[in-house]
């Protein structure tokens, strides 16, 4: 995940959180040991190294991962997708300003999507039918918060909020002087200005977007998000923050929502069970149009 | 070679860069030794002669870190062990003398300094032969087998004036120069404790060929030449603790055992201590050689932040929490219902090291060859770096003090005639 945690926990007892906290870290690291393509002995990375039709078994918990992948894919007809890495790393390295050609579009493309795993469901075994590299950056966060929300449940912590890189939150319980936590959503382009406040109460926050936050107020664009039928990077300047009952759901929204055309969004959107879903278009010279989908909205 | 050669110049340079870099480190003496010239701008006359004494493992690098320093010249090899004598002509391309015994280096008139790196209970006299001769010594660490023979080289050195500079390379090191600049500066508030460990998983035996060398070869072993891991390890850490405490302790205790290695060896394979220093602060101190799963650390540790200079790391205790975190966790304290904004650094890229403490200094660090570039200026300079030898000695007492605890089940007080007072 490689990003950093804030680990907020509301309790009387400091032992007690103190030894939830280090539950909390292990479960966390756990997962990051699992996933991580930047561990270099980490099974994702062994995985992104495995040469072309051999077979290999990953662990249960790394298996049930892969398929609740797999699942995704399919219900976001391919737009969700974890095996992009090298279509990501392409548009990720290049050099600022640089151009990325269609011939390394297409390139990087023979080498991606689930597509190109074969599975053999009863040996739990999948193989590459290419050279297809795994990244799960967009989702890892969205099962450590999942894990972590099942952890602070089963030890009845009622009360907190853990926040990665402040992008994905879990907010449990409500705010100590309140009934819900109040999370915001700030105008990258205006500091201080909040564009939405979602009443967050036992549920996730998560965002996504393509313009550069405040730090870099010069509205500048950056291209993480990737349409895998085209290989090209979502243009324009778009944001997307989603609450949600799982964790790994509101990953799932968030990284594919501004990837898709209007009639897939439509689609996803009739599935929104519980969940609120702001999303923001922005011209040069601010916010351009804002809207709050959930549930009520149909 | 070449390549080698321009490497270690642009290392000394950075270096000289580095060494001026604050007020603090400008002022420690021997960081003068890499103030000015890389050594490429040297006259002819500026060459120096080494011998060395002492030629096994240790010996052999620091001879090959000799090497590697600029208008250095090894003339002379010592051993009175046939396969370190031969391997020592050899690394010196049969270009110094080769002696058996060291008396006769005495009266080579071009010998300007030495090594000596021979087992440790024969660096008190050998060391005292050559100051007396006049020639300045570089002594592998720790100084002495007993405190009698280390006090017995300072009294030499102060007698002589001559360089005796002790082996305790992190002293050079910028990982360590670095911390403890920025422990001067206060990042990590008082120090309140220094926990400090050195761990592994071996016999500690080197080969004998035959029975009756055991003792020759595996000396670390038998107390009549060594104490074993106080003054093979734990001497370079106390150092540490000393150094960055600015401090010597003011007693010791402690306890060791042979726990594991039961194998005929009459050194402790496992010790643990505590030096108590005047303000209260404590060293903890263990080592051991039947784990090695925490392998060596000095852990400096103080009220805002914690130094962990073998791995290379600082730690901040409460490190800064994101904007978002930190007004929530004010707004908790001051039970307001306000907004938690959030996405303050959510689209800044991901990164690839997750953070577990920052690092303290990004340098190479070979600091046996860094120790030998300040012994050969020194040399240069034709007088000692101020308080150098006080680390080396300290640290070495520090060690035979402990041991001394551990042996007679005692609490030690430091002894007033070991202090070696600052020289301001």
């Amino acid at each position: 995940m490689g990003t950093r945690c804030d680990v907020v926990l509301i309790h009387p007892e400091t032992d007690f959180s103190e030894r939830v906290f280090v539950a909390l870290r292990n479960e966390i690291l756990q997962l990051e040991a699992l996933l991580s393509r930047y561990l270099p002995e980490s099974p994702v990375s062994q995985l992104n190294r495995l040469p072309v039709g051999e077979p290999f078994a990953p662990d249960d918990t790394l298996w049930d991962i892969l398929q609740r992948c797999f699942d995704f894919y399919r219900l976001t007809d391919g737009v969700f997708d974890v095996t992009l890495g090298k279509l990501t790393a392409l548009w990720k390295h290049r050099r600022e300003g640089a151009a990325v050609t269609p011939a390394q579009i297409e390139e990087a493309r023979n080498d991606s999507g689930f597509g190109k795993i074969s599975w053999d469901a009863a040996a739990r075994r999948l193989t590459k039918t290419a050279a297809v590299e795994f990244d799960f950056g967009a989702v890892g966060k969205g099962f450590a918060l999942d894990q972590a929300r099942f952890l602070l449940d089963k030890q009845q912590v009622k009360q907190a909020f853990i926040s990665f890189g402040e992008s994905s939150v879990l907010a449990l319980g409500t705010h100590p002087a309140g009934n819900c936590w109040p999370v915001g959503i700030p105008n990258p382009l205006r500091p201080g200005e909040i564009l939405h406040q979602f009443q967050v109460r036992d549920q996730f926050i998560t965002s996504s977007g393509t313009v550069l936050n405040s730090d870099r107020q010069d509205g500048s664009v950056r291209s993480h998000l990737i349409d895998p039928h085209t290989g090209n990077a979502v243009a324009g300047r778009q944001l997307v923050a989603v609450k949600t009952r799982s964790a790994v759901w509101g990953e799932v929204l968030s990284t594919t929502w501004l990837v898709m055309d209007h009639s897939r969004r439509q689609l996803l959107a009739s599935k929104l069970e519980d969940s609120e879903l702001l999303e923001v278009v922005f011209s040069e010279e601010g916010v351009a149009e804002k809207k709050i989908i959930n549930s009520k909205t149909e | 070679m070449e390549n080698n050669l321009k490497n270690r110049r642009e290392f000394l340079k950075e270096m000289s860069v580095f060494a001026g870099a604050t007020t603090f480190l400008a002022s420690i003496p021997w960081m003068k030794a890499f103030a000015g010239s890389d050594g490429s701008a040297m006259a002819p006359s500026d060459r120096v002669r080494i011998g060395v004494v002492g030629v096994g493992d240790r010996g052999r690098a620091l001879l090959m870190n000799m090497q590697q320093i600029e208008n250095v010249e090894i003339i002379a090899v010592c051993d009175n062990y046939e396969p370190n004598y031969k391997r020592a002509i050899e690394l010196t391309a049969g270009k110094a003398k080769a002696f058996y015994d060291h008396r006769e280096m005495l009266e080579m008139k071009d010998l300007d300094g030495v090594i000596v790196a021979t087992p440790l209970h024969e660096h008190a006299h050998v060391v005292v032969d050559f100051l007396k001769a006049g020639i300045h010594v570089f002594c592998e660490k720790s100084m002495a087998r007993t405190l009698e023979d280390s006090k017995w080289m300072v009294d030499v050195q102060k007698e002589t004036g001559k360089i005796l500079q002790i082996g305790h390379q992190r002293l050079f090191n910028p990982v360590y120069l670095n911390a403890l600049d920025r422990v001067r500066a206060g990042e990590i508030g008082q120090i309140t404790q220094v926990r400090a460990y050195w761990h592994r998983n071996s016999n500690w035996r080197r080969a004998v060929p035959s029975p009756e060398l055991e003792r020759k070869i595996n000396w670390r072993l038998y107390t009549e030449y060594s104490a074993g891991l106080m003054t093979e390890l734990a001497s370079h850490q106390v150092q540490v603790a000393n150094w960055f405490l600015d401090k010597i302790p003011t007693r010791v205790m402690g306890s060791g055992s042979i726990c594991y290695w039961n194998d005929g060896r009459e050194v402790y394979d496992h010790v643990a201590l505590v030096y108590d220093y005047d303000n209260g602060v404590k060293c903890l101190y263990d080592s051991m050689i039947a784990n090695k799963h925490y392998g060596l650390e000095e852990q400096i540790q103080g009220d805002k932040g914690t130094i962990e200079p073998e791995i290379n790391r600082i730690y901040s205790e409460n490190p800064p929490a994101a904007p978002g975190i930190r007004q929530l966790l004010h707004s908790i304290e001051k039970g307001i219902f306000e907004t938690i904004p959030i996405g303050g650094a959510s689209w800044v890229p991901e990164t690839a090291v997750p953070y577990r403490g920052q690092i303290i200094a990004p340098y190479d660090n070979n600091d046996t060859f860094l120790q030998l570039v300040g012994y050969v200026q020194a040399i240069r300079n034709g007088k000692p770096w101020k308080n150098l030898l006080r680390e080396g000695y300290h640290a070495t007492v520090a060690a035979l003090l402990g041991l001394q605890a551990m042996d007679t089940n005692q609490i030690l007080e430091w002894p007033a005639e070991y202090v070696m007072e600052k020289d301001l």
